[in-house]
């Protein structure tokens, strides 16, 4: 009955479940060099587990279903690691083991003339048989140290809220880990003729993986719905990058306000009225260069609009805006203002500099307006005139007329389009240049809310003009 | 200061008389030695409760190692699986929750790393003692292998809250029942434990 003497237990058993232990720590993440007595303790209180298991009289699909979570209340007693990657990273290191060590023990009875009865007999080929699949455990634990990967994608967290927002992965790890391990499992118990020992087990099994199928299937949902959020997350960041650079263009004016009354009080102490008048003119322009640009009642597009007027600047293209009408009153989302009105400005910039318009018509108008119970959004660039071919090739995804440009700008734009059930008109000509003229349909109309908005951007652009000079 | 020390000396060897005679009785000699060492090993990295005086703790320790003892003289090898495999996990879990296990009246001289490892060596000898006494298969391995294993449970589960307020709890029961009897409260033979 008894597979294992002195010297199984000593030179095989005790190594294989240190190498184990090693591997498992490894994978998750923790550091080998630094854990090492914890790793030799571990490693030999689950040989010493494993073995006397043997002695205990119960069923061997009992005996074979307590190895797993003793193992894992083992890792999780020595090394305090959350339960849940213990149980992944437990789980993974005892399947490589299995694979890597039946592998090890078919390849030399394949390869020599060695029988299954003879290892079993011997304790020299009992020791060194499977010591090719801890072989190959050693090299893996080393690899993965050496590259400091761990399979949580980092090193060493030890932050515990970290892994309280992981735990839904972890878990969908662990599900997919335990299905391979038990196909793995299943299929390796023909070579080994494992399956012959109990069927229930095998039973079990099955009716495990079917179990572990749904359990993915419920969490396929919770990961798509994690990539979407993650799609807003990435919006979102564009949007506050807007924001921030705003707050840096109206800081660097704050910053040069010294410097300009300190140019204003030598004018005024030489007494160069003419210079003081002229240096003030320009000051004003700029202040409300800054101020100018107010949407009613948006603060995101509003930043967006004042940066692109910005970098249109340093281009050396004029932006001008015209705001007649509230976007809100569409249901189109902040965030996809942002991203249609800021591809179509892109676009309009990419297209001037492509053509390398000249100086008098680098020009872009961007106007909002209300038509009946639509809202009208117009990007008007003068040059260059488009083709009718052009312009339907132009949405396509991946389309492209530039060199440098990635052609997704105006298929996000459409995409928009669509989502909002809009509509987009494009004309190209000598006269008007190249207008984008699209429509949201209105669907939050309030009372007297254009006059509103219009007087609240007045105050705001007030209180703008105050903020930057004081 | 020698007399100090022939006491503590004197001391130990009346401990040894009393559980030698006690194996004599309950046959169980080789045992409760083997119990008395294996405790004796562990308790020195590990730490833990001490009885308020040299009575009560002998009285203590008759008490708990006499049952364990005659315990371990009836080993099987399933018995002793069980036992290892509680003993290990309870170590696995012990160690580096617990030792050392503190007692107001002593002070650590060392860091906590150094008796966790001496911990984990001293469990390592004697669990791989008893893997090779469980592997023998004979009746007299087997009893030392879980006389061996009894005193580490033991041992451990002293240094759990639980074992604090076992022993405390024993103890304050021995001060009363002492008290019934007369013969003098917490103070008059408080020399060690």
């Amino acid at each position: 009955m008894h597979v294992i003497t002195v010297q199984s237990f000593l030179f095989q058993s005790i190594p294989e479940a240190i190498v184990y232990s090693a591997f498992t720590i490894a994978l998750a993440g923790l550091l080998i060099r630094q854990n090492l007595l914890k790793i030799v303790f571990s490693g030999f209180v689950i040989a010493c587990i494993t073995v006397v298991l043997w002695y205990v009289e119960l069923p061997f699909y009992a005996r074979f279903m307590l190895q797993l979570p003793v193992l894992w209340t083992v890792f999780y007693f020595v090394f305090r690691y959350p339960y849940y990657r213990v149980m992944i990273t437990a789980t993974v290191g005892i399947g490589i083991l299995m694979i890597a060590e039946t592998i090890s023990t078919e390849l030399v009875l394949l390869l020599t003339d060695i029988t299954f009865e003879q290892i079993i007999a011997s304790n020299m080929l009992r020791i060194l048989v499977p010591s090719g699949g801890y072989v190959v455990l050693v090299v893996a634990t080393w690899l993965i140290t050496r590259s400091s990967w761990s399979i949580f994608g980092r090193r060493e967290l030890t932050d515990r809220e970290e892994y309280a927002v992981n735990k839904k992965v972890d878990l969908y790890i662990l599900a997919l880990t335990m299905q391979i391990l038990l196909v793995v499992v299943y299929n390796l118990s023909y070579v080994n003729g494992f399956f012959q020992q109990s069927h229930l087990l095998f039973q079990m099994m099955i009716f495990s993986v079917i179990i572990l199928s749904f359990i993915l299937l419920f969490f396929v949902q919770y990961i798509i719905a994690l990539s979407e959020k993650a799609g807003e997350l990435e919006a979102q960041k564009a949007y506050i990058k807007h924001v921030d650079d705003l707050f840096v263009t109206i800081r660097g004016q704050r910053h040069d306000f010294v410097n300009h009354v300190q140019v204003l009080h030598s004018f005024a102490i030489m007494e160069r009225y003419d210079l003081l008048k002229e240096y003030i003119n320009t000051l004003t322009e700029e202040v409300k260069e800054i101020g100018k640009i107010i949407v009613p009642g948006n603060a995101t597009l509003s930043a967006l609009l004042q940066t692109k007027s910005v970098l249109f600047k340093t281009y050396d293209i004029k932006l001008n805006v015209i705001i007649n009408a509230d976007i809100n009153k569409t249901n189109v989302e902040t965030i996809d203002q942002v991203k249609l009105v800021g591809n179509l400005l892109d676009n309009a910039k990419e297209a001037i500099e492509q053509h390398q318009v000249e100086q008098d018509k680098r020009i872009v108008k961007l106007s909002i307006n209300r038509i009946d119970d639509q809202i009208e959004l117009i990007v008007t660039n003068e040059r260059p005139i488009l083709t009718n071919e052009q312009i339907q090739q132009m949405f396509k995804i991946g389309h492209t007329s530039k060199a440098n440009h990635m052609g997704i700008g105006l298929g996000i734009v459409k995409q928009i389009i669509d989502k909002y059930k809009g509509q987009i008109i494009v004309n190209s000509s000598e006269q008007d240049g190249t207008v984008f003229s699209i429509r949201f349909p209105i669907i939050k109309d309030g009372n007297n809310s254009e006059n509103t908005s219009q007087s609240y951007s007045s105050t705001n652009s007030e209180q703008f003009e105050q903020a930057s000079i004081s | 200061m020698i007399a100090y020390g022939i006491e503590a000396v004197l001391g130990e060897l009346v401990k040894l008389l009393i559980f030698t005679t006690i194996g004599i009785l309950f046959n169980c000699m080789i045992e409760i030695i083997v119990l008395v060492i294996s405790y004796g090993i562990l308790r020195a990295s590990t730490g833990g409760p001490h009885c308020s005086s040299y009575l009560r703790c002998l009285l203590l320790g008759i008490m708990t190692f006499t049952p364990l003892a005659i315990l371990a003289a009836r080993a099987t090898t399933t018995s002793l699986a069980i036992a290892v495999i509680v003993s290990v996990l309870l170590a696995a879990y012990a160690i580096f929750k617990y030792v050392p296990g503190e007692w107001h009246q002593r002070k650590l001289k060392k860091p906590k790393e150094v008796y966790q490892n001496a911990a984990i060596v001293s469990i390592i000898v004697l669990v791989t003692i008893t893997i090779m006494m469980l592997l023998s298969e004979q009746q007299l391995f087997l009893n030392i292998g879980l006389a061996i294993q009894l005193a580490i449970i033991w041992q451990l589960l002293s240094i759990t809250p639980l074992g604090y307020k076992l022993i405390l709890m024993a103890d304050q029961f021995m001060i009363d029942f002492a008290s019934i009897l007369g013969k003098g409260g917490a103070n008059d033979d408080d020399i060690k434990g």
